[in-house]
């Protein structure tokens, strides 16, 4: 009898896992396969661009910025199998430190809009009232400046290092995060366990944390994806334009605009950085996407 | 419509205001003197540096600053010698009578700059839009009616990835393979500057405008058939339209009345962060293709911490972006009667 008993407790205790959010989500993108994909190769250019370096310059004894007049421009081959640069730099190598550059930004700007957006959301959706109103002004405000001209005005007064590129980055990509949040919290906190929450004498800072936050995660975690591909996208528009990370310090955008001036030497120069750029940020969306199908209830079969 | 209008224009203010005070904050922020660029001579006595100081207002505390920027001086005198008794007549306008300063650089008032390349840049931005729209809500209702078969698959794809290309990489390699290999089109710029007449040559400027607005287009095709599609997709699985169907209406009624309007809702509004999109797109493709427009304007302004100009010509891409709203809604309006203001 007693054996019966633990039986069942395992079973209802399996079950409930099988419902948690995290393993719905694992198993839904584990059945898709183009999501898959996406999150194998932003892994294996995560590893490669933050491991690839170190590896690189211990073991190989190899520096990113050994320049050599005699090689420059040399097509791929199998000493350097992306070729070289201008200053004869192995453009391999410079692509994995670029890309721990705009990885390692795309990746901590992100963190920073989604800390400032779902704070920011959550607290003007549910204090309502003034908080709401202020906050609601600065967000219609600062979204009705296209982006791309205060980033301009931005970089033009702090000249970015990586680390004041995250802020800029982050302190202006909030603001779609907050919106969408504060949407949700809206519908949210009409909801009866919020009411009952309330009703039991639940603080403020309890209800948010421990009954709504838990509710806007998919919705934060899905624009943040989305947002970290925009911010690859971002990051290196400026770069070209040559207000983002200056060089030496290689990033995908600056080589691309590097290469501008040097395209008819070798085309190998224009088209791998951007390739690289343009295979991060699809595999973003395409996870971004694959996350939208896993976790939004209206999409559930 | 027309009081509605009125309210959202008026509704604008504030955020416009706010704009202007983020702007001129963020600017005296920024570390530097933007007198050293005027002092070129080193040994510049200490005299004349405050006395263009004071001539400039740049003595003067930020939000007094910001007030003589917005409302100009020429109400007030400038004490330009320092003893406390103000001696010269202020000339400025300020920003509420459309002065929007002088050009440190070119000596010259900034709107004249602006107004100046303005038209460059709505000649490089306007049609995308239409082509993109056109295009866009063509391929995505397309996508939506063979759902699932290969041309389906095949726009789904391309239109992620067109989303994901760089449009400032995708304009590098345009220019590589169809101006400096094949050579069939100009490498950058707005004519042919071999032609010393100033007339306007129709073949000459559309082989300029070719491939920035191809590059511009293809963002735009590629999110409107997205969403397009997506609508579409929705609006085919509601009850009226299964209503209008067993009615017996024609197939193609069905489909013009009942779906497209409805699929169409969505798309007007995102004709807003549509055209702020677009507008951050011209910035760096006038840069690509050494077109004359805002976007070059700003960024030389940028190097050559030319603030007045930063500053003027990020506010007329935030009004020209809050107007892009206000279409977005009266669009919503004409499609929608259920809207009612």
């Amino acid at each position: 009898m007693s054996v019966q008993t633990k039986v069942t407790q395992l079973n209802t205790v399996e079950k409930n896992q099988e419902r948690s959010f995290w393993n719905r989500m694992i198993k839904q993108i584990l059945r898709d396969r183009l999501t898959l994909m996406a999150l194998s190769i932003l892994f294996l250019f995560t590893v490669a661009s933050f491991f690839g370096p170190t590896i690189v310059e211990n073991a190989l004894h190899v520096d990113v910025e050994d320049a050599s007049v005699r090689d420059r421009y040399l097509p791929p081959s199998s000493e350097h199998i992306l070729g070289t640069d201008q200053l004869g730099r192995d453009q391999f190598i410079r692509l994995l430190y670029g890309g721990r550059i705009s990885l390692l930004i795309a990746y901590s700007a992100s963190l920073l809009a989604m800390t400032i957006g779902v704070s920011v959301g959550t607290l003007a959706g549910y204090f309502g009232g003034a908080i709401d109103d202020i906050l609601t002004w600065v967000i219609s405000t600062l979204s009705s400046i296209p982006s791309l001209f205060l980033l301009l005005i931005a970089s033009a007064i702090f000249s970015p290092s990586p680390e004041v590129l995250v802020m800029i980055l982050g302190f202006l990509s909030w603001i779609q995060i907050a919106r969408l949040v504060r949407g949700q919290i809206l519908s949210l906190k009409r909801q009866d366990f919020v009411l009952a929450a309330q009703a039991l004498g639940s603080s403020d800072l309890r209800i948010m944390v421990y009954h709504i936050l838990p509710n806007v995660i998919s919705i934060a975690l899905i624009a943040v994806t989305i947002s970290a591909g925009n911010l690859i996208l971002v990051e290196s528009g400026l770069s070209f334009l040559g207000l983002g990370v200056q060089p030496p310090t290689p990033t995908w955008g600056n080589m691309l605009s590097d290469s501008r001036s040097y395209f008819s030497y070798g085309i190998h120069l224009v088209v791998w950085p951007g390739t690289m750029i343009t295979l991060t940020v699809l595999c973003f969306f395409l996870l971004g996407d694959g996350l939208r199908d896993a976790l939004d209830p209206r999409n559930r079969k | 419509m027309t009081s509605y209008l009125i309210r959202r224009v008026f509704q604008a203010i504030p955020t416009v205001l706010g704009i202007t005070l983020i702007s001129f904050v963020m600017i005296m922020l920024a570390p530097g003197d933007p007198l050293t660029r005027f002092v070129v001579n080193p040994e510049a006595s200490k005299e004349s540096t405050e006395h263009l100081r004071r001539l400039m207002g740049l003595d003067k505390p930020i939000l007094e600053q910001y007030l003589y920027w917005m409302v100009g001086n020429d109400w007030t005198t400038i004490d330009v010698d320092g003893d406390g008794v103000g001696d010269l007549q202020g000339t400025r306008l300020g920003l509420l009578r459309g002065d929007l300063g002088q050009s440190f650089q070119h000596n010259r008032p900034v709107l004249d700059l602006i107004l100046e390349r303005v038209p460059a840049t709505l000649q490089l931005s306007v049609p995308p839009l239409f082509i993109g729209y056109g295009l866009g809500i063509l391929l995505g209702t397309l996508a939506a009616a063979k759902q699932g078969s290969f041309f389906d698959q095949l726009l789904r794809f391309l239109s992620v990835v067109g989303t994901a290309l760089p449009n400032f990489w995708l304009g590098l390699i345009l220019i590589i393979i169809f101006s400096v290999n094949l050579q069939w089109l100009p490498i950058g710029g707005m004519r042919d500057l071999a032609k010393t007449d100033s007339s306007f040559d129709l073949l000459d400027t559309i082989a300029h405008m070719i491939l920035p607005t191809i590059v511009l287009s293809l963002a735009i095709i590629a999110s409107v058939t997205r969403y397009m599609r997506a609508s579409v997709l929705e609006v085919i699985e509601q009850d009226y339209v299964r209503t209008a169907r067993s009615k017996g209406l024609s197939q193609r009624r069905v489909f013009n009345i009942h779906i497209m309007r409805n699929a169409l809702l969505p798309i007007a509004t995102l004709f807003g962060p549509g055209l702020a999109a677009l507008l951050s797109g011209t910035v760096i493709i006038e840069q690509v293709f050494s077109w004359p427009g805002m976007g070059r304007l700003v960024i030389t302004a940028i190097y050559q911490r030319d603030f007045p100009v930063v500053m003027g010509t990020v506010l007329v891409g935030a009004i020209l972006y809050i107007i892009g709203l206000l279409i977005s809604d009266i669009l919503y309006g004409i499609l929608d009667p259920r809207i009612r203001y």
